[in-house]
Formats: C-alpha cells, sequence, structure tokens
C-alpha cells in the first residue's frame, strides 16, 4: 500500500471520529433544547396557569368584593379548567410530547399520575363550573366551594410538580447517556487514529530513516551501498531511485576520476621528454639542436591536449566562438597530415582527395578537429598501417572519412567515444585514452552545421567521417 | 663481460631519446624498445649485458601486468626493473607489477642519474626510486 494511501487513512479516520463527535454532540443539544422546550411547554406553563387559577380562587374569598369580578374570575377558572382538560392534560393528547411524557413517567414507574392528573381535572372542572353557575346566578361563592377549587388547584400543582421530577431524571439521564457516548465514540476514534498512526509510522520510520542515511552516508563519504528496503510502495520506489541515481553518480565520479588520472598522463607524458632534452640541452650544448626540435614538436602536442581541455570546458559551457572565414579544407587536412606524422612517427597519413576545396569555416576549429580526428585514428592503428584520409566533396558537402586499420571498435565503445569525460582502453592499446579529443570533434562539426560519425568495416576496422556543409 | 646496458622501453620515441642522451653522456650503453615485444626480443639478445629495464607502464600490445610477468621470465632476478611512468599513482602500479622502485615522470636528470647510478653500481636491491 502506498504511503498517500496509509496517510490517507489516518486523516480518514481522524476526519470521522471528529464527524461523529460532531452528529453526537449536536443531537445531544437537539434532545437537551427539545427537553426543554418540552419542560415549558408541559410543565413550567401548567404551573404557572395553576398558580394564576388560585391566585384568582384567593381572590374569591375576600371580603367585600364586585359580584360581577366574581363572575368574570369564576368564568376565567372555569375556561382554565377546560382548557386544561383538553390541551394539557396528557390522557387526552395523543402529541409527541404527550407520548414523551408517557415515556418519561414510564422510566419513573409513575404512570399512575396519569390517571390522576384526569381525576383532577375532573374535579376541577365540576367544582368550577358550579362555581361558575352560582355566580353567574348572582348567588355568591361558598367557602366550601372555594375549599374544593383550593384542594383541586393544589393537587393537580402537586400533580405537575412530580412531573416536574420525572421530567429532570430523564433529563439527567439522557445527558449521562450522551456523555457516554461522547466518550465512547472520541476512545475509539482515538484508538482508531492511534492504530493507525502507529501502523503508518512502523511502515514509515524505519526506512525513511535508512534513506536519511544512505543520504547523509553518501553526502559525507560519497560511498553508496544498495539498501534492501521492501515493499512496493513510494518509499520503495524512492530507494530504488537513489540506488539508481546514486550509483550513476558513483559512476560517474569514478570516470571522472579515471579521466582526469589519464589526462593528467596524457599531459605528463610530452613533458618528460621536454624536461629530459631540456636539461639533456643544458649540460651539453651539442644537444641544443635536436632538444630545440623536439621541445617544439613536444610543446605543439601539449599545447593542443591543453586546448581540447579547455574547448571542451567552452563547448559544455555553451561557450564555443564561431567566426567562419573562406578556406581550403584539402589544404588544412594536408597540413594536419604532416603534423600528426610528425608528432606519431610510427603513422603515416595517407591522403585522397582533390588538390583544392573551397568552403566556408572556421579555421581553428576545423584545424583542431582534424588533430583529434588523426591523433585518435593514429591512437588505435595498428603498427605501420597507414591511415587512410579521403577528402570527399560534393554540391553541398565535404566528407572527411579517417579510416583506420585496426581491430574493431565494440558497439558500446562506438556509443562512448563521444563522451566529453569518458576512457576508453582499445584492444592495440594497453593505455586507457581520453575521448575528449572526439567528443569536441563532434562539437566543432555540429558548430559548422555537419555531424561527426563513426562506422566499423569489417575486416579492415573502424571509419570517422567528419560530414561538413560545403 | 661487462654489464652496463640500460633497456629502455617506452613508446615514446622522444623520451627514449631523452633518456639515452642523458645515460650515454653517463658512459652507459642504452638499447631502446617501442613496446614490450621489441623489449623482450632486445632482452633475449643482450641479456647478458643488460643491467637495468627503465620499462613504461602503458604502451601499446601486451598489458602491463603481461609484459612484467614475461620479463621476469627473463631477468631471473639479476636484472633490475624500474617502472618510469606519467601515471598520477606510480605506487599503486609499480605495487601491481610487484615493483619497488619507479620514477615519476616527468623527473630531474639528477634522479634518473642516481637510480641507473645506484642498479649499475651494485647488485640487485630492492631499493626504492
Amino acid at each position: 500500500m502506498s504511503v498517500g494511501h496509509r496517510l490517507s487513512f489516518l486523516v480518514a479516520a481522524e476526519v470521522l471520529t471528529a464527524l461523529a463527535l460532531v452528529v453526537l454532540g449536536f443531537v445531544s443539544l437537539q434532545r437537551l433544547a427539545s427537553s426543554s422546550q418540552f419542560l415549558h411547554r408541559f410543565v413550567l406553563v401548567p404551573i404557572q396557569a395553576i398558580d394564576v387559577a388560585l391566585d384568582d380562587v384567593g381572590y374569591l374569598g375576600k371580603h367585600p368584593r364586585d359580584p360581577a369580578d366574581d363572575q368574570l374570575i369564576a368564568g376565567r377558572l372555569d375556561a382554565f379548567a377546560r382548557h386544561y382538560g383538553s390541551n394539557i392534560q396528557i390522557a387526552g393528547n395523543a402529541g409527541p410530547d404527550a407520548q414523551r411524557q408517557r415515556a418519561q413517567l414510564q422510566t419513573v414507574g409513575r404512570l399512575d399520575l396519569i390517571d390522576e392528573e384526569t381525576h383532577a381535572v375532573a374535579l376541577l372542572k365540576q367544582d368550577t363550573e358550579r362555581v361558575s353557575a352560582a355566580t353567574r346566578g348572582g348567588a355568591g361563592v361558598t367557602p366550601n366551594d372555594l375549599d374544593a377549587l383550593h384542594a383541586d388547584l393544589r393537587e393537580l400543582l402537586r400533580i405537575n410538580l412530580e412531573f416536574v421530577d420525572a421530567a429532570e431524571a430523564d433529563i439527567t439521564a439522557s445527558a449521562a447517556h450522551s456523555r457516554i457516548a461522547l466518550m465512547l465514540v472520541g476512545l475509539c476514534g482515538v484508538a482508531l487514529a492511534g492504530a493507525l498512526a502507529w501502523h503508518v509510522r512502523r511502515a514509515i520510520a524505519p526506512r525513511v530513516s535508512l534513506l536519511v542515511q544512505k543520504i547523509k552516508k553518501f553526502q559525507e563519504f560519497g560511498v553508496h551501498e544498495r539498501t534492501l528496503i521492501r515493499g512496493r510502495d513510494d518509499i520503495a520506489v524512492l530507494a530504488n531511485a537513489l540506488d539508481v541515481g546514486f550509483a550513476a553518480i558513483a559512476d560517474r565520479n569514478r570516470e571522472r576520476e579515471r579521466f582526469l588520472a589519464v589526462a593528467a598522463h596524457e599531459l605528463e607524458t610530452p613533458m618528460a621528454s621536454i624536461l629530459g632534452f631540456v636539461q639533456s640541452a643544458l649540460e651539453n650544448p651539442a644537444q641544443r639542436e635536436r632538444a630545440l626540435h623536439v621541445v617544439q614538436r613536444q610543446t605543439r602536442r601539449l599545447g593542443r591536449l591543453v586546448e581540447d581541455l579547455l574547448w571542451a570546458a567552452s563547448v559544455r559551457a555553451g561557450e564555443l566562438e564561431f567566426h567562419p572565414v573562406p578556406l581550403d579544407l584539402a589544404e588544412v587536412t594536408r597540413r594536419m597530415a604532416e603534423e600528426v606524422e610528425e608528432t606519431m612517427p610510427s603513422h603515416r597519413v595517407s591522403m585522397h582527395g582533390p588538390r583544392s576545396v573551397h568552403m566556408l569555416a572556421d579555421e581553428t576549429l576545423v584545424t583542431h578537429a582534424l588533430w583529434s580526428l588523426l591523433t585518435y585514428a593514429g591512437a588505435l592503428s595498428t603498427s605501420d598501417a597507414p591511415i587512410d584520409l579521403a577528402v570527399e566533396p560534393s554540391a553541398a558537402r565535404v566528407l572527411v572519412t579517417c579510416q583506420i586499420h585496426g581491430p574493431s571498435l565494440p558497439p558500446e565503445d562506438q556509443m562512448r567515444i563521444f563522451d566529453p569525460f569518458a576512457t576508453i582502453q582499445y584492444e592495440v592499446d594497453a593505455r586507457p585514452r581520453t575521448t575528449m579529443g572526439l567528443f569536441l570533434c563532434r562539437e566543432i562539426a555540429r558548430v559548422h552545421g555537419g555531424s561527426l560519425r563513426v562506422s566499423d568495416r569489417a575486416g579492415i576496422g573502424p571509419a570517422l567521417t567528419l560530414d561538413l556543409p560545403a | 663481460m661487462a654489464r652496463n646496458t640500460v633497456l629502455v622501453i617506452d613508446d615514446d620515441p622522444d623520451f627514449r631519446e631523452a633518456v639515452a642522451a642523458v645515460l650515454e653522456d653517463m658512459g652507459v650503453r642504452v638499447l631502446e624498445a617501442p613496446d614490450c615485444e621489441a623489449g623482450l626480443t632486445l632482452l633475449a639478445r643482450e641479456r647478458e649485458r643488460v643491467r637495468l629495464v627503465l620499462l613504461d607502464y602503458w604502451m601499446p600490445g601486451r598489458t602491463p601486468v603481461d609484459c612484467m610477468g614475461a620479463l621476469k621470465a627473463y631477468t631471473n632476478g639479476d636484472i633490475d626493473i624500474i617502472l618510469v611512468t606519467a601515471a598520477a599513482a606510480p605506487a599503486k602500479y609499480a605495487a601491481e607489477l610487484g615493483l619497488s622502485r619507479y620514477l615519476k615522470k616527468p623527473f630531474a636528470i639528477e634522479q634518473l642519474r642516481g637510480v641507473v647510478a645506484r642498479s649499475l653500481g651494485s647488485t640487485p636491491t630492492s631499493e626504492t626510486g
């Protein structure tokens, strides 16, 4: 399972827990609001009304008073009794609040209060009707009537207060249930998220730690060891990518180090001859002319090698300068062949082609490209074999083909010979050689709008073709 | 028969010539070979005269280790061999060939004279060059 999926599960568990807690909290608050509304409508309002009715009964007992007021108050008490019987009394109510009240009473084992309320309301109705009829007929309210009304209303008040007790018990129980539910959901959510987090940590942390150690080790010591990271998730993919990347960097570093060693060797070899002859000539004047000749040749060779390095750096920085001028490529090629023959006396260059080939090119660059081409050919040619150099002009292009007589170039080396910092060890030569010269030769061809190709002719050897626009 | 001949095996003709010029001024006879095969041929012919071989590391033909193996078969321990190379780590290459003496190119004439004089003026030893 990918790291993203693992983290998604963790986040989903936390979100679900939070959502469940919000829903549960909302439901609990709704229940609380509903209980409060219920208390107000079916308990507090009736108790207030009963209280007002008791005040009215108290007024009827006062002396002296206006008969018209008696009639009005008695009518109001009668209306209250009828209203209570039809709208408030639970026995006659089938609405949800009444059902809830019944459930509350059942919970506290006081369903009998419904019957008691019915009975109390019936008595109240009976007494208020009688008192109302008496006041309408002009008769006064007797002390017995007042006592009866007091008794009815107090009974009703007692029943409603018991309803309050039942509602309170219900709300307390409901609050306790909500608290337990919230705690359970919260604990389950925390446990689930914790378990997932532990699983994610266990699955990710040790491997990430391994990768960090691997990166640090590579940064500090340049050491790379293949990491065994199991699985097929993102971390395993990352570890594999790091392995491949580090191996490539390590290979490239090794190749650069090898290149530097070989390049240093190539530079110091002419230096050894130069120094040897200079010291010898200083001690023995008879050697001077010969020494100067060798120093001139080796210095030229050294200069070409240094140019290789400098121009390879310029090419890689995209700063190779290109100044085309009209030139005779055949003449330049002859000149370079002579220079190479002089530098590599064991090799002869055999030139083929017309005497003159006029074209537009950068003379310095083309000269260097031909030198690189011929010295490379010299390095690969078997001893005493000539290097065949053909200059073939056509309408639009000029091909300079350098045929090497020597062993074939393996396909993998045909790819690598244009790598700027590679070193290749050829079959004919125990010495590894840098490929920088051919890299430079190809780049010089490119800035002219041409190319450098390598091919292999079975039984003869590799051929390098410099293809330039005429 | 005087054993005062030095065999220089190196593919750079200018270097061979420079070494020969210095050593001949010392009165030392010098043989030159451009590669290992030519060196072995000369050694086979002049074995009784050659006292010292100055051997380049990288040359056309045989690998350095092959060349060294073939040379040892001829020298029989009585001819000194000194590695002469422009390689960046000559000690490593000398050790690879089982040699304890080497000269790092480019070198001063005095160094060359010193190692040649030590070889010609002594029985074969394993001193470091």
